[in-house]
C-alpha cells in the first residue's frame, strides 16, 4: 500500500514549495512566497511550543497571495501549468490532493471544508483537467 | 456518502478509516473498479509532473534547517536561504525563465540587502574617523601656534597696501630710526618704534592714515628691495604679540613680518612669500 509522504521536513519543504508554485506559477514568487511562510509560521510559533505544525504551514502557505490577476510570464508547462490554470480554491485543493502529503480528512480541516465539499472540489477539477486534455489532444 | 467520497480515491488514501469502506466497495464492482483504474491513472499521471517540481536539495535542506532551529531570527533566515545559486533548482523546462529569475533574484537580493555592516568594515570606519580627528586636532594646533590673535588686521593691513600709488607719501629722506621726532612733530605720534636692526634702513616716504580707527605709521623704506614700515598700538587693532618674536602673515601678494616693541607693534612687510620674509628677517638681524 502506498503511504502518505508526509515523513521528513524537507518533505514538506518541498511540498510546500510546489504547492506554492503552482499557486504562483513562477518559481522565485514561489521561493519568495515559501520563504515568508516559514518567517511567519515561525514568528507565529510559541516558544514552547515543540515541533512544528506542519498543517499550519500549510494554511501560512494558503494565506499567500497568489497568481496576480494580470497574465505574468509562467515558469510551468505540462499538467502543472494546466493546475496553475485553474480557478481558486480547486487548484489548491488538487494540487495539495495530489501531493499526498496529507489525508483528505486532514486536507479538509485545512481547507476549512468537510470532507464531501473537498470531494466535490477534487471531483470538479479533475474534470476540469481532463476537459483540457481532451482539448489539447484535440488540436 | 460511500460515491459521494469516490474521487478521493487515491492508493495513498484508501487506508484513511474514512475511504476504507468506499475503495474496497470500488474494487468489490467490475464497473466502478474499471471507472476507479482510469481515475488513478489519471491521477498518477498529473501527480508525477507535479512531483518533477523540485527546490534544490541544498536550497530545500537550507528551509529546513530554519524549522529545526526556531530561534534564528526571520531576517537571518531569508539570507540564508537567498544564497542558493539559481542553477541548483532542477526540473524547469525553460531557459528563459532561469534568466528571468536570476534577474529577480539580483533585484531581490538588492532589495533585501543586509542593513549591518561586516565588523572590519567598521573598524575600518572607526580607524578614518580616528585619524581624521588627529589630524584635524594637528592642524588647529598647528595653525594656533603659527598665529597670534588679530593676524587676520594684519592681512587687512596688507590688503591695503595693494592701492598705494606712492603719491600718499611725503618725501623724507633719511633713516628709519631718525624718524621719532618728525612723526611726533608732524602728526603727534607717540607710538614710534623701530627694532634696532631696521634703524639704518634708508626710508624715502612717510605718512599717517588711520586704519580701523587705529592711527597708522607707515614709512616706505629702501633695503635689497622696497618694504613698507607700519607702526601703531598694539591695543588699537586688538594685536596680541610677544615682545621680540617675529610673527609672519602671508596675503595674497604681501607678506609681513610683525613684532611687539613695548605697547606699539612694527609690521615690515614686502611682495613675496613666507620663505623670502624669513630669509629678510635673518639678513636684517646680521
Amino acid at each position: 500500500m502506498t503511504r502518505l509522504k508526509s515523513d521528513s521536513a524537507s518533505e514538506h519543504i518541498q511540498a510546500l514549495y510546489r504547492l506554492l508554485l503552482i499557486r504562483t506559477g513562477q518559481r522565485i514568487r514561489a521561493e519568495r512566497a515559501l520563504r515568508e511562510t516559514l518567517t511567519d509560521s515561525l514568528q507565529n510559533t510559541h516558544p514552547a511550543q515543540n515541533g512544528t505544525d506542519f498543517a499550519e504551514l500549510y494554511r501560512t502557505a494558503l494565506k499567500m497571495p497568489s497568481a496576480v490577476d494580470e497574465p505574468l510570464e509562467t515558469d510551468l508547462a505540462g499538467w502543472p501549468l494546466a493546475l496553475h490554470q485553474l480557478p481558486e480554491p480547486e487548484r489548491s485543493a488538487i494540487t495539495l490532493f495530489y501531493l499526498e502529503i496529507f489525508s483528505p480528512p486532514v486536507l479538509s480541516e485545512i481547507l476549512g471544508l468537510t470532507i464531501e465539499e473537498l470531494a466535490r472540489l477534487i471531483g470538479a477539477a479533475r474534470k476540469s483537467l481532463e476537459s483540457q486534455q481532451t482539448k489539447s489532444t484535440a488540436t | 456518502m460511500g460515491q459521494s467520497l469516490f474521487s478521493l480515491l487515491r492508493p495513498a488514501y484508501e487506508s484513511t478509516p474514512e475511504l476504507a469502506a468506499v475503495a474496497s466497495q470500488a474494487r468489490a464492482e467490475i464497473e466502478s473498479f474499471n471507472d476507479l483504474k482510469q481515475q488513478i491513472e489519471f491521477d498518477d499521471k498529473v501527480a508525477q509532473e507535479l512531483a518533477s517540481l523540485k527546490l534544490a536539495d541544498s536550497q530545500a535542506a537550507a528551509f529546513a534547517s530554519l524549522l529545526s532551529a526556531p530561534s534564528v531570527n526571520a531576517h537571518s533566515k531569508g539570507n540564508l536561504i537567498g544564497t542558493a545559486k539559481p542553477d541548483e533548482t532542477r526540473g524547469e523546462p525553460s531557459r528563459t525563465s532561469s534568466e528571468a529569475q536570476s534577474k529577480e533574484e539580483e533585484e531581490e537580493e538588492e532589495g533585501e540587502a543586509p542593513t549591518r555592516a561586516r565588523p572590519r568594515t567598521i573598524l575600518f570606519a572607526v580607524g578614518v574617523g580616528l585619524v581624521a580627528t588627529v589630524c584635524m586636532v594637528i592642524f588647529l594646533i598647528s595653525d594656533r601656534l603659527n598665529s597670534f590673535e588679530g593676524a587676520d588686521r594684519i592681512s587687512e593691513l596688507l590688503d591695503s597696501a595693494n592701492d598705494l600709488t606712492g603719491d600718499e607719501f611725503e618725501a623724507v629722506e633719511t633713516k628709519a630710526g631718525d624718524l621719532q621726532d618728525w612723526f611726533f612733530l608732524k602728526h603727534g605720534l607717540e607710538h614710534y618704534a623701530v627694532p634696532k636692526q631696521f634703524a639704518n634702513i634708508k626710508t624715502v616716504g612717510c605718512r599717517v592714515f588711520k586704519f580701523n580707527g587705529a592711527t597708522v605709521a607707515q614709512i616706505m623704506a629702501v633695503a635689497d628691495k622696497e618694504i613698507l614700515l607700519y607702526m601703531f598700538p598694539s591695543n588699537e587693532l586688538g594685536i596680541k604679540i610677544r615682545k621680540g618674536k617675529w610673527e609672519i602673515v602671508e596675503d595674497e601678494r604681501w607678506v609681513g613680518g610683525v613684532t611687539g616693541i613695548n605697547n606699539t607693534c612694527f609690521l615690515v612687510a614686502f611682495q613675496g612669500n613666507k620663505d623670502e620674509m624669513k630669509e629678510f628677517l635673518s639678513n636684517v638681524a646680521r
